[in-house]
């Protein structure tokens, strides 16, 4: 079992960005953690999402989403990491997110797990947990993008990228 | 004009951060991923207006005394 956790990355966006890249991942670990506080410049709370090596991904997987009065779930239809509101939200309240990506170095598919609150305090909640994979990808990563479905990050969001082996 | 997409990439070998206009391949995949978002989005409201309009014909049978179809019958929690 990876009983160690090194940060690998961390960024705080300084300008807004319609998507933030971790490329050149390094092959040295054996699962890979992502942690993120999201908010986006659109009026809306939006969808988030990640893709592999800067390709186009073919999804399996679940989400369950709770927005505080109607619980859901469905299938992914693309690699969905949670919500993000916009300029709707709570000021200065960003969402909170964490994906965990096991054995992103082998030859098989990738999957992930992710859980996820966004909250706007005067406003809807949203939290979400989602199981998935990309069935389109068995090679090593090598990037992981992140991206907001409408709008961009905007400027203080935090992106932070670890690696977990055995030590 | 609009303006330009922008990316934030960070290097995790050598630890450099560029921000950066996209590239046309980015761009391109960009479309790609938004229309799939776009397409389960749909699919996704659809579903949800689907169950809404069973539910509604469900309890419009009920209090009528009218006999539901297996679908508006599952429905209904019990």
């Amino acid at each position: 079992m990876p009983n160690t956790f090194t940060l690998i990355e961390a960024k705080t966006l300084t300008t807004s960005s319609a998507s933030v890249v971790f490329s050149n991942i390094p092959s040295s670990y054996t699962d890979l953690k992502i942690l993120y506080t999201g908010k986006t410049t659109d009026t809306a709370a939006q969808g988030t999402a990640m893709t592999y090596n800067a390709g186009a991904s073919s999804v399996a997987g679940k989400y369950i989403i709770g927005d505080g009065s109607n619980p859901s779930t469905g299938n992914l239809g693309y690699m969905y990491v949670g919500s993000a509101f916009g300029t709707n939200g709570t000021a200065n309240v960003f969402s909170a997110t964490e994906i965990y990506i096991p054995n992103y170095t082998s030859s098989q598919v990738k999957s992930y797990i992710c859980v996820n609150a966004a909250e706007a305090q005067s406003s809807t909640s949203y939290s979400n947990v989602i199981v998935g994979r990309d069935t389109g990808i068995t090679a090593p990563l090598t990037s992981i993008t992140l991206f907001s479905t409408s709008g961009n990050w905007i400027t203080n969001c935090t992106f932070y990228l670890y690696g977990i082996k055995s030590s | 004009m609009a303006e330009a997409l922008m990316v934030t990439e960070i290097n995790c070998t050598t630890g450099e951060v560029i921000e950066r206009p996209f590239t046309a391949e980015e761009i391109s995949q960009r479309e790609a991923d938004l229309a799939v978002v776009a397409a389960e989005k749909a699919e996704r409201e659809a579903e949800i207006a689907r169950i809404e309009a069973l539910k509604t014909s469900a309890r419009t049978k009920l209090v009528a005394g009218e006999p539901l179809t297996p679908e508006e019958a599952a429905t209904i929690v019990l």
